[in-house]
């Protein structure tokens, strides 16, 4: 599903990832792990292109996307779902609104809206806060609110950077567990984080960065 | 496809109501200036009308020959009136010449030079469509052409004198107008900059879920047509009010009316509009390609 082929993107001469070489299959849920500054959010940032890879080649569910042309980056985008740290909502849009926008995008109707919006909710397990604004829940429910924006218009690929970065161990755990099952569902998902107690008994794969390098 | 455009609208709505300070405020630096270039074209229109209507100044005075009979400079006038511009005339003949320099000089030219010297002649009046220096030209030296025409005379300076004050009363309006449009452009595109501003971070969120420029960019330019409109609706009801307030006091006198409805709605919409979109189009084209 996903390709690194000894990708270098860099955003000074020692800032970036260095000659990255890694492989991600198709419904797998595999953790990048590495401290602050060792570049997981920066191979968020080269799949969804907004950063430039200098050298290397970069292949999503079997395209070669590594020098994708600017106008056709918001059409790549949308077949990817993004879940980030902190939260990413827009706070003056009600919750529907929020979970929506992805399938706005594409012009969807508004009985398919209404349709997703409750399936996606079921999944991630919110009730009840359809109308309310994002400063009116807690931190858990914000990020699964972004969850829910990010597999409402059912991606291949899901990619979160540091979701559980704000939450409460229990609660980092619940995402994790929503993460799984969508993973578990045939979707594939990337998530960085830096706390590797959180994932350590979990039976996934990782790949360990330090300083914009491959550790393992 | 159209639920989209109905979101888009409606972004726009919504971007406007948390705008709306800075959006009204360019809305009435619209409404001024569409204000502005409405009285000053009207102004020169009427300006115009004016001197058009100063028909003393428009006056052609012909002298024919000494040796011309009655008859020929009968002849000759009726001549001279068919030429294209020449709206009526007076035949002066020679005793009305005389009665004509005892008006000016206070003197029987018989007593004087023992018999009448004037030649006879006529007065014209050019037409108002005719009345610009170069028309007056011309028709002068079509009846210079003419046999038995001894002089023509014309107020030449006057005319030029007016051309001159309508070219500059021109030139003004045209460069207040040209400044007043530079600064309402200057404003709704830093109101839609403002706006784009405040939204920086839901702009951000949307191109990383995918949104195309274009998606981004539409409501922006639908709140400028918006602002627009909104600045033209002000400046055509100021107008009319004016315009109310003009016959009102003014009437009397026959002043020219201020607001012609079929020419100032049609172009204070359009220009409305236009102000609107190339500012919406400067204010993006200075913020939206950093967060692309």
């Amino acid at each position: 599903m996903i390709e690194f082929n000894n990708i270098t993107a860099t955003y000074s001469k020692e800032s970036g990832i260095f000659d990255l070489d890694f492989h991600v299959n198709k419904g797998e849920l595999i953790f990048l792990m590495g401290p602050t500054g060792s570049g997981k959010s920066t191979v968020l940032n080269v799949i969804n292109k907004k950063i430039k890879i200098n050298t290397g080649s970069l292949i999503i569910d079997g395209k070669d996307v590594t020098k994708l042309k600017k106008r056709k980056i918001p059409y790549y985008r949308r077949k990817i779902g993004i879940i980030f740290q902190d939260y990413k909502l827009i706070s003056d849009r009600t919750i529907f609104e929020n979970i929506s926008l992805p399938l706005r995008l594409i012009g969807a109707s508004k009985k398919n809206i209404n349709h997703a919006v409750e399936q996606v909710l079921d999944k991630v397990s919110l009730k009840g806060v359809l109308n309310s604004f994002p400063d009116e829940l807690s931190g858990g429910e914000q990020q699964r609110v972004s969850i829910a924006r990010a597999l409402i218009s059912n991606p291949v690929l899901i990619l979160a950077d540091e979701p559980t970065g704000n939450l409460d161990p229990n609660i980092a755990d619940e995402i994790i567990d929503i993460l799984e099952n969508v993973s578990n569902e045939g979707a594939t998902v990337l998530m960085s984080t830096h706390n590797y107690p959180l994932i350590k008994n979990r039976d996934k794969r990782f790949i360990e960065l330090d300083r914009g390098r491959l550790v393992k | 496809m159209f639920s989209r455009f109905i979101f888009l609208i409606s972004e726009s709505f919504r971007g406007l109501y948390r705008t709306k300070l800075p959006a009204l405020i360019s809305s009435i630096t619209i409404a001024i200036s569409l204000i502005i270039l409405s009285i000053a074209i009207f102004s020169y229109h009427n300006f115009i009308g004016l001197t058009k209507n100063i028909k003393s100044e428009f006056a052609i005075e012909v002298f024919f020959n000494d040796d011309i009979s009655i008859d020929d400079a009968t002849n000759l006038y009726n001549k001279i009136l068919l030429i294209d511009g020449i709206e009526q005339g007076e035949f002066i003949d020679k005793d009305k010449a005389a009665l004509i320099f005892r008006k000016y000089f206070n003197e029987n030219i018989e007593e004087i030079v023992g018999e009448n010297p004037l030649p006879m002649g006529a007065n014209y009046i050019v037409s108002s469509r005719f009345r610009t220096s170069e028309n007056v030209k011309d028709i002068v030296t079509q009846i210079r052409m003419l046999n038995q025409v001894d002089d023509v005379l014309f107020q030449k300076d006057t005319i030029n004198k007016l051309n001159k004050i309508v070219e500059i009363i021109l030139s003004i309006s045209f460069v207040i107008g040209i400044f007043i449009l530079c600064i309402s452009i200057i404003l709704v595109s830093n109101t839609i900059t403002l706006i784009i501003y405040s939204r920086k971070r839901t702009i951000e969120i949307l191109q990383l879920l995918g949104a195309t420029n274009s998606f981004i960019k539409f409501p922006f330019f639908i709140e400028g047509v918006i602002q627009g409109c909104f600045g033209s609706m002000l400046s055509i009801s100021f107008l009319f009010i004016l315009d109310s307030l003009q016959i009102y006091f003014m009437e009397s006198i026959g002043s020219s009316r201020l607001v012609v409805p079929s020419i100032i709605i049609p172009m204070n919409i359009i220009l409305g509009i236009l102000l609107g979109i190339i500012g919406s189009y400067r204010g993006l084209m200075n913020q939206l390609e950093d967060y692309s």
